[in-house]
């Protein structure tokens, strides 16, 4: 499964199509392949008890995604491999992975801790994509960058909606880690 | 214990990572970075045959010699490169009558009649305010590499690029960038060159 989302986000004619517009290069492209890496990271600390690498897992992969949700890495990826290479190696290994596995380590109240702030940081930033007048990425319209700030809220809603969802129908499973 | 310790040693790298990727917090976007980056290492821009307004043909190192303000624009632009054609009318009446303007177009759509529109628009006289069309497409398109000019198209027919005043000195190098609204910085930093 993780396989082929990452094929799917990397295959020439569909990487094209994604990264062609921002909104589907952040919430299609990247969203992709930090699901991937989540399934993987998933699969791997369901198998392993260590509570205590839960924080610095979820540290990790706020660091990876902020680093490249820079404009300037954004704008790089799409015209340098090496920074393209970068970008889908490390948002599979160190967004997605730790995530993946973080959250099967982590209890509830730093999973919802997470998911709050994840939530906010969203809203935040679709803000600020919908606020600010110039254009952030050179290779992008105006209009891509007002689209990802609508985009942005959107997964602010549907990030914690589809935990409590999963929660809700798969109670037992505590979202795919270490039942608790 | 070892969950803080390991929490502050990814921290620690993370904020590392992030101060590399932002030149210490100088430069989020690309844009930020070119300049940065040309202001620290001028680049030499490649020759270009060029055709103006007048339907004379020049070389862009023709200018050598003197230090030279260039901009890109479109002559069918209906925003910022109007605002960058009111800069250098500015510009043309803050200089001292020997320096050089150069517009730039990066649409080869635009040939001398459209380039003679824009010029027309600004009262913008050869040689001391030329409005150019570059002749090759690939001499074009390395020109624009070299200048970190992105130019997408914007889906009406239109082009979307960053724009800026470019400032080039007397052996043809481009030695810094600056906002259409700085063109007091531009001229200061066109005497410092001239000096």
């Amino acid at each position: 499964m993780a396989g082929a989302l990452i094929v799917l986000a990397l295959a020439p004619p569909v990487s094209a199509w994604l990264t062609a517009r921002l909104v589907t290069h952040i919430l299609g492209q990247y969203l992709l392949l930090v699901v991937a890496g989540a399934l993987i990271g998933s699969m791997l600390g369901g198998r392993v008890r260590a509570a205590w690498t839960a924080a610095p897992s979820f540290l990790m992969a706020l660091f990876a995604l902020g680093f490249w949700l820079l404009p300037r890495w954004i704008d790089a990826a799409l015209i340098d491999p090496v920074a393209a290479t970068a970008k889908a190696a490390t948002l599979v290994l160190l967004a997605g992975m730790p995530l993946g596995w973080g959250w099967a380590q982590a209890g509830p109240v730093l999973r919802g801790f997470v998911v709050a702030n994840a939530a906010s940081m969203l809203l935040i930033m679709g803000w600020l994509q919908q606020a600010v007048p110039q254009r952030l990425c050179n290779a992008y319209l105006i209009g891509d960058q007002r689209a990802l700030g609508l985009g942005f809220p959107v997964l602010a809603a549907g990030l914690p909606a589809s935990v409590l969802l999963f929660a809700w129908t798969k109670p037992g499973t505590a979202v795919g880690g270490i039942a608790r | 214990m070892r969950a803080a310790v390991a929490a502050i040693t990814v921290a620690a790298l993370g904020a590392g990572t992030l101060w590399w990727g932002t030149d210490g917090l100088r430069a989020l976007t690309s844009e930020t970075v070119r300049r940065l980056d040309i202001a620290a290492a001028p680049r030499l821009l490649p020759d270009a045959a060029l055709y103006d307004q007048t339907g004379a043909r020049l070389h862009l190192a023709d200018y050598r010699g003197a230090p030279v303000v260039l901009e890109f624009v479109y002559t069918t632009c209906p925003d910022i490169c109007l605002s960058l054609g009111t800069a250098f009318e500015q510009l043309d009446e803050a200089l001292p009558d020997a320096a050089r303007l150069l517009s730039i177009s990066f649409d080869p759509a635009d040939d001398t009649e459209r380039l003679g529109w824009f010029a027309e628009r600004y009262d913008a006289k050869a040689p001391r305010w030329r409005v150019a069309g570059v002749a090759d497409t690939d001499t074009r398109a390395a020109l624009l590499a070299r200048a970190g000019v992105v130019v997408i198209p914007d889906g009406y027919g239109g082009f979307v690029h960053n724009a800026g005043l470019y400032l080039v000195d007397a052996e043809g190098r481009l030695t810094a960038v600056f906002d259409l609204e700085d063109v007091a910085a531009v001229a200061a930093a066109l005497g410092d060159h001239a000096d």
